[in-house]
C-alpha cells in the first residue's frame, strides 16, 4: 500500500497544539466581540460587563499560553482524534446598531460554543490533567458569565 | 542572501571562528539553506578550555544558593522566550512544534531540578568511626566538564548536564551538534543577558577537531556524549586513554512488546506516537513491535489505520503530527532501510517513500509499516532513527525477549498488557535501561537518570538527577581527630 500525504483539515483539532491554537483565536474573536459591541450597549452596566470580559480574555490567552508551554510532554504527545473545530468556530458580527436584547443574546451564543468547546476539549486531552483542569476551569467560568448575562 | 556563519561563545564573550571549514544547516522541512556551522579548530577549542579552567576556582567559592540562582534566571528567560525557542528547534531539526515545545519543557525540568543542588549535592558524614575520630564526605567540583550533543534533541539533551555539572561548581563548555547549532545559540544568547560570570559557560561549534581537542586537554575532566554507538564507542575509548571520566550514550534499537491482552484503544495511540513521533528520530523511539500470540491481526489493523491518519509536513505547521527527517543524509540512510526491508522479503503494507509534502521539498519519510519481518532482518536488528515500524508475530513473552536480549542494544523497551504479572516480568527480565509499561516514549524526566544498558550506554553514571549530581563531583573523604 502506497502512502498518500494525510492532509490535515483546517476544522481538524488532531494536536495538543491546535487545540490550544484554536481555543486562543476563539478567545481573541470573543474579546473583539465584546470590545466592538460595548459602544453599542444603551445599558452601562452591561456595557461595563462587556469591558470586563474583554480583560477577562485577554487573562485567558495567557493561561492558554502558560497551559500550552507547560503541559506538553514528550511521552503523551498522542494524536487526537474525532475532534474539529467546525461547530465552535464563532460567525462574524457587523457593527450595527443593535437592541441590548440581541446582543445579550449574541454574548450568550459566544459563551456558550466556549463553554461546550472547553468541555469537549477537556474530554479529548484528559491524559493531560492539568491541562484538562484549565479548560474545564475555564468551561466553568463561561457558565458563570452566562448566569452574569442572564441578569 | 548572506548566511551566517554562528558565533562560538567564549569567556562570555561572541567570537568569530577563524576556521575556514563550515558546515550547511538546512531547514529540513524547506531545504532552505539557513546558517553555517564553523568547525572551529583546536586552538579555537583551548581557548574555551582555558576560559573555563580560569573561571573554576571563582565559580566554586561562589555559595551555592548564588549559583543556582543563575539557573532560576536562565529557567524564567527560557519560559520567557519558549515559542521562540521552540520554534527555532523546529526550524533546524525539523520536529512538529508541539514536539518542539515538548522538548523545551523537559530542558525547563533539568534547570528546575539542577536547582535542587542545595539538596543534593549535600555529602553525609559519621561520627566516632573510632575513638574521637568523625568521617565525613564532602562532594566537590572537579574543573571543566564538557558535552558533545546531537542532532535529534538540540535543545534539551545539553541540559542534561551543563546545569547540574555548572550547579554544583564547575566550569562548562557545549559542543553542539554542527547539524544543528541554532537551538543553542540562541539559548546562549538568552544566558549572555543574565551576566553569568565568564568563562563559566562556553559554547565550542565544530565537529573532531574540537572534540579532538576537548578530550586530550589536560584541563579538561570529563565528558558527556549523546549520539551514535559507533562514535560513542570511539570516544569513550579515549576518553579512557587521557583519564577523564565520561558517560556516554549512545545508539539504540528499541522493541515494543504487545500482549493479547492489552487495551489496543489506548495502546496504538502510544505505538504510533513512539515510532513516528520526531520523525522516529528519538533514541527511545519504538524500532520493532513485537505482537504477541493472538494480537497480531488486531494490532496489525489497527496500527496501519492509524498511521495512514498521522499528519505529516512542516512542522513549524500547527496541526503537523510528523515533520521530515533532519537531514538529506539521515533520509537516504532510512530509505535504503526501507529498500533493504523489501529486498529481504518482509512485506511493506505501508510505503511513506514518496510522500509528497505541498509547499515543502524537505527530506521527508511518511509513516512506513512492515509485516512478516524477522529476527535476522537488518531492521529488526539496526537502528533505523526513521519512521518505520518493522512487525514481528512472536507466540509468546518468552520468545519476545529472547529476541530483544539478541540485539545488541538495550535503552528502552516498553510492553503493552493488562496484567500485572506481565509487567513485573518485563520490567524484571528486560536488559534495556529504560522500561515503559503501557508506555510507548519511555523518557525518564529530569529528577531520574536517563539511564541505558549494552550498547546503548558506556560509563557509570548516567545523566540527569541524582546521577549527573554523582558525575559532577568527586566524594572527597575527610577523616578528623582533634587533640
Amino acid at each position: 500500500m502506497v502512502l498518500t500525504v494525510k492532509v490535515m483539515s483546517e476544522m481538524e483539532l488532531g494536536t495538543f497544539g491546535s487545540i490550544l491554537k484554536f481555543a486562543m483565536e476563539l478567545e481573541n474573536d470573543a474579546i473583539e466581540f465584546y470590545k466592538s459591541m460595548s459602544p453599542h450597549v444603551s445599558d452601562q452596566k452591561m456595557a461595563d460587563f462587556f469591558n470586563e470580559l474583554v480583560i477577562r480574555g485577554e487573562k485567558r490567552i495567557k493561561t492558554l499560553e502558560r497551559v500550552r508551554r507547560e503541559n506538553t510532554t514528550e511521552m503523551i504527545l498522542e494524536p487526537i482524534t474525532g475532534f474539529d473545530s467546525e461547530e465552535y468556530t464563532l460567525s462574524e458580527e457587523e457593527q450595527s446598531s443593535k437592541s441590548d436584547e440581541i446582543l445579550r443574546k449574541q454574548a450568550n451564543e459566544i459563551e456558550t460554543k466556549l463553554e461546550s468547546f472547553y468541555t469537549t476539549a477537556a474530554k479529548k486531552i484528559e491524559f493531560l490533567s492539568e491541562a484538562a483542569y484549565a479548560f474545564e476551569l475555564l468551561a466553568e467560568k463561561n457558565t458563570e458569565t452566562k448566569k452574569n448575562l442572564a441578569t | 542572501m548572506t548566511v551566517e556563519v554562528v558565533k562560538n561563545y567564549i569567556n562570555g564573550r561572541w567570537v568569530e571562528s577563524k576556521a575556514k571549514e563550515t558546515r550547511d544547516v538546512f531547514n529540513p522541512a524547506t531545504g532552505e539553506l539557513i546558517a553555517k556551522t564553523p568547525m572551529s579548530t583546536r586552538e579555537e577549542t583551548l581557548e574555551a578550555i582555558a576560559a573555563a579552567k580560569a573561571a573554576f576556582e571563582r565559580w566554586r567559592a561562589t555559595p551555592v544558593f548564588t549559583r543556582t540562582r543563575y539557573l532560576n534566571r536562565i529557567r524564567d528567560a527560557f519560559e520567557e522566550n519558549f515559542e521562540e525557542l521552540s520554534k527555532i528547534l523546529t526550524m533546524e531539526q525539523g520536529k512538529a512544534i508541539d514536539e518542539a515545545r515538548g522538548e523545551y519543557r523537559r530542558t525547563i525540568e533539568n534547570l528546575e531540578c539542577a536547582t535542587s543542588v542545595p539538596s543534593l549535592q549535600m555529602g553525609y558524614n559519621s561520627e566516632d568511626i573510632s575513638a574521637g575520630i568523625d568521617e565525613m564526605v564532602i562532594k566537590q567540583p572537579l574543573g571543566v566538564f564538557f558535552c558533545v550533543a546531537p542532532f535529534n534533541f538540540p535543545g534539551m539533551v545539553p541540559t542534561w548536564f551543563w546545569p547540574f555539572a555548572v550547579g554544583v561548581g564547575n566550569t562548562y563548555i557545549v559542543k553542539p551538534s554542527e547539524q544543528v547549532p541554532m537551538s543553542q545559540v540562541k539559548q546562549f544568547e538568552i544566558i549572555h543577558e543574565l551576566g553569568l560570570p565568564r568563562g563559566v559557560l562556553n559554547m565550542v561549534h565544530g565537529g573532531s577537531e574540537a572534540v579532538t581537542a576537548l578530550i586530550e586537554s589536560p584541563d579538561t575532566v570529563g565528558m558527556s556524549f549523546v549520539g551514535s554507538t559507533k562514535v560513542g564507542k570511539l570516544l569513550y575509548k579515549k576518553a579512557g586513554e587521557f583519564g577523564k571520566r565520561s558517560q556516554v550514550q549512545m545508539g539504540a534499537k528499541n522493541f515494543l512488546t504487545v500482549m493479547p491482552d492489552a487495551d489496543l484503544e489506548r495502546s496504538v495511540p502510544a505505538i504510533i506516537t513512539s515510532f513516528y513521533g520526531c520523525a522516529g528520530q528519538r533514541c527511545l523511539a519504538g524500532g520493532v513491535l513485537l505482537a504477541v500470540g493472538d494480537v497480531y491481526e488486531p494490532l496489525k489493523k489497527a496500527v496501519v489505520e492509524s498511521a495512514k491518519q498521522v499528519s505529516v509536513g512542516y512542522g513549524l505547521e500547527e496541526g503537523i503530527q510528523m515533520g521530515p527527517l533532519a537531514s538529506k543524509q539521515g533520509m537516504e540512510k532510512v530509505l535504503n532501510y526501507i529498500k533493504i526491508g523489501i529486498d529481504e522479503g518482509a512485506e511493506l503494507l505501508l510505503d511513506g517513500r514518496d510522500i509528497k509534502v505541498e509547499g515543502h521539498p524537505g527530506y521527508f519519510v511518511g509513516p512506513t509499516i512492515f509485516d512478516k519481518v524477522t529476527k535476522d532482518m537488518t531492521i529488526a536488528k539496526e537502528e533505523i532513527f526513521g519512521p518505520v515500524i518493522p512487525i514481528i508475530h512472536v507466540k509468546d513473552l518468552n520468545e519476545a525477549i529472547d529476541i530483544i536480549h539478541a540485539n545488541p542494544y538495550g535503552n528502552a523497551s516498553s510492553v503493552f498488557t493488562s496484567s500485572g504479572a506481565v509487567a513485573r516480568a518485563y520490567q524484571y527480565r528486560v536488559k534495556a535501561g529504560n522500561i515503559g509499561i503501557n508506555v510507548g516514549v519511555a523518557a525518564p524526566i529530569a529528577t531520574f537518570p536517563f539511564s541505558g544498558m549494552k550498547d546503548s550506554f558506556v560509563g557509570d553514571l548516567h545523566g540527569q538527577g541524582r546521577d549527573a549530581v554523582d558525575f559532577f563531583t568527586e566524594n572527597k573523604v575527610v577523616i578528623t581527630r582533634w587533640f
